[in-house]
């Protein structure tokens, strides 16, 4: 008879209750015997400790002899992820910023970290070591790091369905932006806000806070912003000619990696729903090209796969989503990984009307998902049933022939220079 | 520094230990339920155990006994820790951990155990104080507060402060406080209160670890405070009672730099 485990049925203690660093911890919930993650959670928490200690008791009171043992403790162990392990190079470079011990460097560092946990989705990770950025940001008044680590809490909590949350910080976000005088981190956190109310439907609030930018910053100040927002706001409205030309003028103006990336993205899904799948796909390269977090071959593949759909080219997407699952079966992920692509694929089966193919995919990742339940997921799964539920019966439309604009348009991003990666 | 409890059956351990604090401070136990005696009878601001310190003993399920017993000493467990280990400890009622590579930077040692010796009463005054006391006024209070475990008297905390007795009192009644005695005894009935939620803890070990002479000067002293016997406030009721009681002798004073508040 296996042992009653009494602490596994305890509950984790909230923020206020649990030890500094602790909460980094929290990705081995109902995963304690992954020894691998194990093994990076125990890395991460290491990790963050000197940092909450540099925020606790100011960067400059800590002995730099202590704050170099706990640093070099944590480079004594990195060898236990394999050399080419994404983390580890990121991890290297974290103590390197943090030993520099500036506000900026330490702000940069745990930013850094909470961008690479987000991209494994172990949310745990992410939350604490963005917060830790963005304590040190407001401590040292570096309004631009602070804004920039606050909207990526926001993406966070939005991602795994916690949208009041992800508003208030995205709120916090551009009202500290507007203080500080930070019109770009200001433009960024509206558009947030503007994502938020299109995802529950409220393109007019979107278009508001488009037109309200325009009107309030110069576009080379808000590098195309509002054009992003009225992107959005088109390709949520079904004008989708108009997303293509909007998302076009995004990319024109964006003057940083993010807003290029942001305007690759929303120009990808203008033109799948245009039904111009080369020009989706040729954006999806270019965002490809331009990322620094380590995206699974199957994030890379997903991209691929769904805007084949969205473009509504049934046998692309059919031949497309056949390879990422004999790919996907090749190689060894973890569940939740898997779950998620299932959840992607499920989507893109909606989109182009295959109803039990959906369904098919919803219960592979609930399955998976009940070994490894994650709130992210689950806001995921949740919302494709509704869309299966409230698309039964309904004939998924073709989109119209692309206009000259947008074939137009399609030709120049063909012809787009590659985005060069920019450092955090 | 409060007193600390500490089962480390490693020398090298031991050690480490005794750099980071000073030797009177540490009291040491051979196993888990020496260090159960040790917390009842002694004034134990922390205890620290190795995780390992009984071989084919759950080390995890020990605190977590040991935080069930004594919910407001505080436990910081040192040694060989893995990523599993940590995350239940943090469910276990850990206060805190220290890693075995960093037991030898006695800077870090000390930092842990002083913040963890602070949790407890002081963070609950400063919540409800912060508003209504001065700056100065609630800095007296938080330090009193925070000295309690090493038996602070009233020429030690006004020195602390670079005041004599007499400028403390007259500081005290100006700031809207008890008199500098009375503070404190406020605060060792509060201390005492606290302790005896824990149920492992007798009136006699607490009153002892206050300081006082005996369990009767303990209960006179909540007479004279509260009132009634300490046996029916043995709950999280009598605590709260208690500490409101407390609160209504700090009332404050409003801020004299600020005209808007002066009083009509």
């Amino acid at each position: 008879m296996a042992r009653y485990d009494r602490i596994a049925s305890l509950r984790a203690p909230g923020r206020e209750r649990a030890f500094p660093g602790w909460l980094v911890l929290r990705d081995l919930q109902q995963r304690e015997r992954d020894a691998d993650l194990s093994r990076r959670v125990r890395l991460r928490f290491m990790a963050i400790r000197p940092v909450l200690r540099l925020v606790e008791r100011g960067i400059d009171a800590v002995p730099p002899q202590s704050l170099e043992r706990q640093l070099e403790a944590v480079r004594e162990e990195l060898g236990v992820l394999a050399a080419r392990d994404p983390e580890r190079a990121r991890l290297a470079n974290y103590l390197h910023l943090v030993r520099v011990r500036t506000p900026a460097t330490l702000a940069a560092a745990t930013h850094d970290m909470g961008d690479m946990a987000a991209a494994l989705r172990h949310d745990g990770a992410a939350e604490e070591f963005l917060r830790a950025s963005i304590r040190i940001a407001e401590q040292h008044r570096l309004t631009r790091a602070a804004v920039t680590a606050s909207i990526r809490l926001a993406t966070l909590r939005a991602e795994r369905g916690d949208v009041e949350q992800a508003e208030t910080e995205l709120r916090r976000a551009a009202s500290l932006a507007e203080a500080g005088d930070d019109r770009l981190g200001f433009a960024r956190a509206m558009r947030g806000i503007a994502d938020l109310l299109l995802a529950r439907g409220d393109a007019a609030g979107a278009a508001e806070i488009a037109t309200s930018l325009r009107g309030l910053l110069d576009d080379s100040e808000c590098g195309g912003i509002a054009d992003q927002v009225f992107a959005a706001y088109h390709l949520a409205t079904g004008s989708f000619e108009a997303a293509v030309e909007a998302g076009w003028a995004a990319l024109e103006r964006a003057a940083e990696a993010p807003e290029r990336s942001a305007a690759l993205a929303v120009l990808r899904s203008a033109f799948a729903r245009s039904g111009m799948l080369e020009a989706a796909d040729r954006c999806d390269d270019l965002i490809v090209r331009g990322a620094t977090d380590p995206r699974s071959l199957e994030d890379e593949a997903i991209g691929r796969v769904t805007t084949a759909a969205r473009a509504g080219r049934r046998d692309d997407y059919q031949q497309r989503r056949a390879a990422l699952l004999t790919r996907a079966a090749e190689i060894r992920r973890d569940p939740i990984t898997v779950a998620f692509m299932h959840l992607e694929l499920g989507r893109g089966s909606l989109l182009v009307g295959d109803a039990s193919q959906t369904r098919e995919h919803l219960r592979e990742a609930m399955a998976l998902m009940k070994r490894d339940p994650r709130p992210r997921a689950a806001a995921l799964a949740s919302t494709l049933l509704d869309q299966l539920e409230s698309a039964a019966g309904v004939e998924i439309s073709m989109p119209d022939a692309p206009s000259a604009g947008s074939a137009r348009i399609a030709a120049a991003v063909a012809g787009y220079q590659e985005v060069e990666t920019v450092d955090a | 520094m409060a007193r600390i409890a500490a089962l480390l059956p490693e020398r090298a351990d031991r050690d480490s230990l005794a750099r980071s604090t000073t030797p009177d401070d540490v009291v040491w136990a051979d196993s888990w339920r020496d260090l159960y005696r040790l917390v009842r009878r002694e004034p134990i601001g922390v205890a620290v155990a190795d995780l390992h310190a009984e071989s084919r003993k759950d080390g995890v399920l020990r605190v977590f006994r040991f935080a069930q017993r004594f919910p407001h000493t505080p436990i910081v467990v040192w040694g060989d820790l893995d990523g599993r280990e940590m995350f239940r400890l943090g469910k276990a009622g850990a206060a805190d951990l220290l890693p075995a590579q960093l037991a030898d930077d006695p800077v870090l040692v000390a930092e842990i155990l002083e913040e963890a010796g602070r949790r407890g009463l002081t963070p609950l005054i400063h919540a409800a104080l912060a508003d209504r006391l001065l700056p100065a006024a609630l800095a007296v209070v938080e330090h009193a507060s925070d000295h309690i475990p090493d038996q602070i008297q009233v020429p030690t905390l006004a020195a602390r402060f670079g005041l004599s007795v007499s400028t403390l009192e007259r500081r005290c009644e100006r700031w809207g406080l008890p008199t500098p005695g009375r503070l404190l005894l406020w605060l060792r009935v509060l201390y005492g209160l606290r302790w005896l939620l824990e149920p492992g803890r007798s009136v006699e070990s607490v009153a002892d670890q206050l300081g006082y002479s005996s369990g009767a000067a303990f209960r006179r002293a909540i007479k004279a405070t509260i009132g009634g016997r300490p046996t029916p406030l043995r709950n999280a009721e009598g605590f709260d009672r208690g500490f409101e009681m407390f609160l209504t002798e700090c009332p404050g004073v409003p801020d004299e730099r600020d005209p808007a508040s002066d009083a009509g």
